[in-house]
């Protein structure tokens, strides 16, 4: 029985470890967005994309 | 599925086909193709942006090793669009665009977005593998070489040497298949081909024999400025589909027609202006029938034709006989239809003509591509920018394979086979014609075409006594070339099952190593794509590219030119045919082989395109225009891109190439030409005897700009710069060269020096000669072109009129056409069967369809039947029926109902292959080289019938039946 | 700030598929997954054109708005990007997407779904932009290079056009006046009967 006890604990101790997760947001508000934030686009980045889309002129 | 020319989504995972039909439907529902264009987002608020770019160094990822990028170019087709390879330590990890490429401006199509797939290889022949007691061994190179060569050597011992055939590639490189065509040469014999017999040998020979050169006439730029575009027999959408970013062009900004005359209602003709929908096998006939109209209004260009064309008066004569009820009753296409057409054409000049398998493959294909001229010269289109023949090519390198002749029929640049077209070429390789004679069977084979591709079946199954060479063949040698491209599958398989040996040099298995139940005596040998070396390449337009090396050949494959070597040096003559090319690690070097065709290839300029000046060309590329092609400013100022052949003359004098073959509105110095002196300066007396040459004094017409002499001239040699007195601009060291030659009889073909060349243009001559072209080539079966009904025609009733020919013997072998045609199988055979290409792959499609991003977006063999006879048959769409050729061969294809083709006509796509005759044989491919996407060849249900010129093989019309599987 | 867009140029579009292949080229798309593809209506009759389709990056998303976990969210530019570690791939943005855009990869033996996969404007996803993490969970980040999505410009005829909107649409305007009133521009005869296709 004690056995039993012990195993039951240590289960519930490892299934609850498991849920651990460090990456996932934990509280939850409707329509925001949680997650990792990307990184912006540099003003640099954007000229460069705005001379890149006129090379599609054809 | 094949619904993938609905929707695009490939079979496989259930969500997939589920999200596809919603996404049908969403679309259709929402009706958002309301505009052309489909927006998405709001308008961009402009802020004030500081300009400075993103460096390629930024865009390093966490991985050392800088990221290089490679320039080669695409290995699909023969638009040749510039392929960039970013590399990092050696692995190939990215494909960017292209956008200096004057011919692609970074575009691609599905093929082209691709090829970093080859880096992948996971399909790939991995090392050299040998098929014993049915099983695959992997084997050395060294063991296979000798296996190989021991067993050729026997043959030669037993059979002579034409009992080997060797048949290259419109995938090698041009120093590859300038080493190959010598390669066979060395070996002593002329059995030796390429895919060039049976896509455009027709176009080559009708061409040629019209105005001298066989080439596409302009260029994809050229097109910008075209006002007209007619179709025949070609669907670029598929088959060449950056071509279209020219063709639209001139569409959208000229207000070009694009009139497209095909069976099927292809994905080009959904963007033409005009569909004409004609019966297979019928183009000489539609062609005389948009004449009859030219000619009835009198449209055609009068003052042109009297300049620059002979003959047409005989021509007229022919078309005199298609008024529009006849052509009607042979083409099926209305006269009102054809009269626009050719009012059309006759009103928007330049125009220019575009026409590609559909119109070649035929036993009346050189028929066909002389019709298709003489429509041009009618107009007076031909030798104008906007003008001309644009012939598309099919292969990356079709038209520098055909070019160095890896024919049965020519030496290189077209020398044909004559003891002194030998004799030339053993100067340039530095070795005694006697050598060479002393390497064939006997003289006379030495100077006789050899067997075609189209034919090798017959070459070995023919009665010995009835071919003209002392043995059938009994060694095949397939690099880089698919069978599945060839016909009668059931007389194919036997052939392979009576050869002695077979092997096969590509990156894959192919096809051919799968087809037979052969269950030893094969070779697959391992051969690198062209991503994995570097050479030149040339595109349809003629322009020269050079191709870097991406990435080291992977696995155990090696470059064709090294295996030609090893080759060679097991046959016992590599001392001799590398005799001037240096050679490291059994590797020829590259730019050496390069440089010695550039010696031999007068006839059709290769000889200014060094390697040197080439990579300057692909370093600066953005410094070529993009319509004219023409570089302006830059180290390559004032030279056309990739130098387009005929590039005159040494390196050293600097030809800028020719962009657009004779057209006269430019000195011969800056890329001017006039139509080639090729066939004699009088007409035969039994066609008239008339001048053959350019005549008119009108400069810049019937002559090019600075002509000295004024007027048309033959040909220039020796004795025509002394008559002259010209030779006096010789140097020295020319004269000398032309002396030891031939003297007087040295012509611009033969003269080593490139001084007779030099010295004709300085005075604004084509070294050529400046002649008329001709509408009617009297050494032809028929000088003027004629309609002849298909060898297995439904119209029976026609062949009162337009009956075949009578069977002969050609290309060493008997050759059948009015006993086949006499038999009527139109009755157990009803429909007519034709064939194409599909965008995804490409070929025989063995490469393509190991492709994963390809193969994905076409998974199944299909045929495509109109709704009238799938319904009439009771076969519904995405049904399995057999298709069965008139030569009882079956496939077994999913039906693919749709209005696409007309009724009577079914259409299949032939790059498929690993079924045969409803039986998988996906369990024969040695391991983990079978391609992703299997299927049944089309080929192998097409049936008798070749060309009467050049044996190009009838695979645009024959006739099947469709039953339910 | 610009905002990204998408224009496919019916016209232009001949069906190659080199957006189809050009994606997976560049994001390793594995087979089944098909972020871009190319939709074909009055296929084989007269009247055919064909449009290359994949996530619009809609201004007002559906599939932002039924999303029950927020994994969505929009850049600066307008790109609508998407967390693989918050996504449960419940499929309710397949719902309410009236493209198609997003693709479920097929995981164990019961077709049960992954993380939801779409196409990303080649804007890598929430992770360090050019990492290697960031290109095995969504892709090329094209964007952070100063490039532009690869479907668009690797289009075999520029039927498919990508990029800063306002120069987008300068390039599409360009090609209606040259092609003139009535030229053939999709829609131009149901806006006006009789003067065109």
């Amino acid at each position: 029985m004690r056995m039993i006890s012990f195993f039951l604990i240590l289960a519930g101790t490892l299934v609850l470890a498991g849920c651990k997760d460090a990456d996932r947001p934990l509280s939850y508000e409707k329509g925001v967005y949680a997650g990792k934030a990307d990184t912006k686009l540099t003003a640099d980045q954007l000229e460069a994309l705005r001379h890149r889309g006129a090379l599609q002129r054809q | 599925m094949l619904r993938k020319k609905v929707n695009g989504v490939a079979k496989g995972p259930r969500l997939s086909s589920a999200i596809s039909e919603l996404t049908g439907g969403a679309v259709d529902r929402r009706t958002f193709l309301r505009n052309s264009g489909l927006a998405i987002g709001g308008l961009a608020a402009v802020t004030g942006l500081r300009s400075g770019m993103v460096t390629k160094a930024e865009a390093a990822s966490d991985n050392s090793g800088a990221i290089k990028i490679k320039k080669s170019i695409c290995t699909h087709c023969a638009v040749c669009c510039t392929v960039l390879a970013e590399v990092q330590n050696g692995v190939w990890i990215g494909q960017e665009p292209g956008f200096d490429s004057p011919i692609n401006l970074g575009a691609h199509c599905a093929k082209g977005a691709a090829v970093r797939e080859h880096a992948h290889g996971e399909r790939r022949l991995k090392f050299p593998t040998k098929l014993v007691g049915g099983k695959w061994k992997k084997i050395s190179w060294d063991d296979a070489i000798n296996e190989i060569g021991d067993k050729m050597l026997a043959i030669r011992k037993e059979s002579g040497p034409d009992s080997v055939y060797w048949l290259g590639s419109a995938k090698h490189s041009n120093e590859q298949a300038y080493l190959f065509r010598k390669l066979y040469a060395f070996w002593g014999s002329n059995n030796g081909d390429h895919q060039a017999r049976i896509c455009h040998s027709t176009t080559v020979a009708g061409v040629a024999n019209t105005w001298g050169y066989g080439a596409m006439t302009n260029s994809f730029n050229d097109i910008r400025k075209t006002k007209a575009m007619i179709l025949l027999g070609s669907n670029p959408s598929e088959a060449h589909p950056v071509a279209l970013q020219h063709i639209l062009k001139a569409k959208e900004e000229n207000n070009a027609a694009l009139i497209v005359c095909d069976p099927r209602f292809t994905r080009t003709a959904s963007h033409a202006t005009e569909f004409v929908r004609l019966r297979p096998g019928t183009d000489v006939a539609l062609i005389w029938g948009i004449l009859w109209h030219i000619f009835e209004n009198s449209w055609e260009d009068q003052e042109y034709i009297r300049q620059r064309v002979w003959g047409l008066e005989y021509i007229r004569e022919e078309v005199k006989k298609w008024t529009p009820e006849e052509t009607k009753r042979v083409t099926g296409v209305p006269g009102s239809q054809l009269r626009r057409v050719a009012r059309t054409l006759a009103t928007n000049r330049p125009g220019t003509i575009i026409w590609c398998m559909g119109g070649t493959q035929h036993t009346t294909g050189n028929n066909n591509t002389r019709a298709y001229c003489i429509l041009q010269l009618a107009l007076g289109n031909i030798g104008r920018t906007g003008g001309g023949a644009n012939i598309f090519r099919g292969h990356d390198n079709v038209q520098g394979a055909t070019d160095f002749c890896v024919l049965s029929h020519s030496l290189p640049g077209y020398y044909g086979l004559k003891k002194g077209s030998w004799k030339h070429w053993a100067r340039v390789w530095d070795v005694e014609y006697d050598y060479l004679k002393g390497r064939f069977a006997s003289e006379k084979l030495m100077q006789s075409k050899g067997i075609p591709v189209s034919r090798w079946v017959d070459g070995v199954l023919e009665a010995k006594d009835k071919i003209d060479q002392p043995d059938n063949l009994r060694a095949m040698v397939f690099w880089g070339h698919a069978n599945n491209s060839q016909t009668r599958g059931i007389e194919m398989k036997k052939a392979f099952e009576k050869l002695d040996l077979l092997v096969v040099v590509d990156p894959y298995p192919t096809f051919s190593a799968v087809m037979s139940d052969r269950t030893d005596g094969v070779y697959l040998l391992p051969a690198s794509t062209q991503y994995e070396t570097y050479g030149s390449v040339t595109a349809s337009n003629r322009s020269l590219q050079w191709r870097e090396k991406v990435i080291e050949p992977v696995f155990e494959c090696l470059p064709d030119h090294t295996i030609i070597y090893k080759f060679a040096k097991k046959l016992g003559f590599a001392d001799e045919m590398f005799k001037n090319i240096k050679v490291e690690n059994d590797e020829p070097n590259v730019e050496e082989i390069t440089l010695e065709f550039n010696k031999g290839m007068w006839t059709i300029g290769y000889t200014g395109q060094s390697p040197d000046r080439l990579k300057l060309h692909m370093a600066n590329q953005h410094t070529f225009d993009k319509t004219t092609l023409k570089a302006n400013g830059g180290p390559a100022d004032g030279e056309y891109y990739g130098l387009p052949w005929p590039c005159w003359g040494t390196a050293e004098m600097k030809h800028p190439g020719t962009p657009n073959l004779y057209d006269p509105s430019m000195p011969v110095a800056e890329g001017g030409l006039n139509f080639r002196a090729r066939f004699g300066v009088k007409a035969p007396d039994k066609w008239g005897g008339a001048n053959l040459l350019a005549e008119g004094g009108n400069e810049g017409v019937s002559y090019p700009v600075g002509n000295e002499l004024k007027d048309g001239h033959p040909e220039f040699t020796m004795a025509m710069l002394k008559k002259l007195g010209w030779e006096g601009d010789l140097t020295a060291d020319e004269t000398a060269v032309i002396e030891k030659i031939a003297g007087d009889k040295t012509n611009w073909k033969t003269d080593l020096s490139g001084g007779i060349q030099r010295v004709a243009i300085k005075h604004g001559c084509a070294p050529f000669g400046n002649s008329k072209a001709r509408t009617v080539v009297w050494n032809f079966p028929d000088p003027i072109p004629l309609h002849r009904e298909p060898l297995y025609t439904p119209r029976r009733d026609l062949l009162d009129k337009y009956a075949t020919y009578s069977d002969r013997q050609m290309f060493r072998l008997p050759t059948r056409y009015a006993s086949i045609q006499e038999q009527d199988f139109s009755k157990e055979y009803p429909l007519i069967m034709t064939s194409g290409r599909l965008v995804e792959y490409e070929g025989g499609g063995e490469e393509s369809r190991s492709n994963k991003w390809l193969a994905e977006l076409q998974q199944d063999m299909f045929v495509e039947i109109n709704t009238s006879d799938a319904n009439n048959l009771g076969i519904r769409d995405g049904q399995m029926v057999w298709v069965e050729g008139a030569e009882k061969a079956k496939l077994k294809v999913m039906a693919m109902v749709t209005e696409r083709v007309g009724r009577g006509v079914v259409f299949m796509p032939f790059h498929f292959g690993g079924h045969f005759q409803g039986k998988d044989l996906r369990d024969k491919y040695p391991e983990g080289a079978d391609p992703y996407v299997l299927g049944e060849a089309a080929n192998v249900a097409f049936t008798y019938g070749y060309d009467s010129v050049t044996n190009m093989q009838e695979t645009k019309v024959s006739l099947c039946k469709v039953y339910k599987a | 700030m610009a905002r990204m867009k998408f224009l496919c140029d019916a016209e232009r579009c001949i069906e190659c598929n080199a957006c189809v292949t050009a994606c997976k080229n560049e994001n390793e798309v594995p087979w089944g997954i098909n972020r871009r593809r190319v939709v074909t209506i009055n296929d084989g009759k007269p009247g055919e054109r064909s449009i290359s389709v994949a996530c619009m990056h809609c201004s007002d998303a559906p599939c932002m708005a039924v999303c029950p976990v927020d994994v969505f969210y929009q850049t600066d530019e307008g790109v609508v990007l998407h967390s693989k570690d918050l996504c449960i791939g419940c499929g309710y943005c397949f719902y309410a997407c009236p493209f198609g855009a997003p693709q479920f990869p097929q995981v164990g033996n019961f077709g049960s779904r992954g993380k939801m996969d779409k196409c990303t404007f080649c804007a890598g996803g929430p992770e360090t932009d050019k990492s290697d993490v960031e290109f095995k969970k969504y892709g090329r980040n094209r964007l952070a290079e100063g490039k532009l999505p690869l479907c668009a410009e690797m289009c075999s005829t520029k039927a498919l056009l990508a990029g800063d909107g306002d120069v987008v649409s300068d390039i599409y305007r360009e090609r209606v006046v040259s092609r003139g009133f009535g030229s053939g521009a999709w829609g131009w005869g149901r806006a006006y009967p009789g003067q065109g296709a």
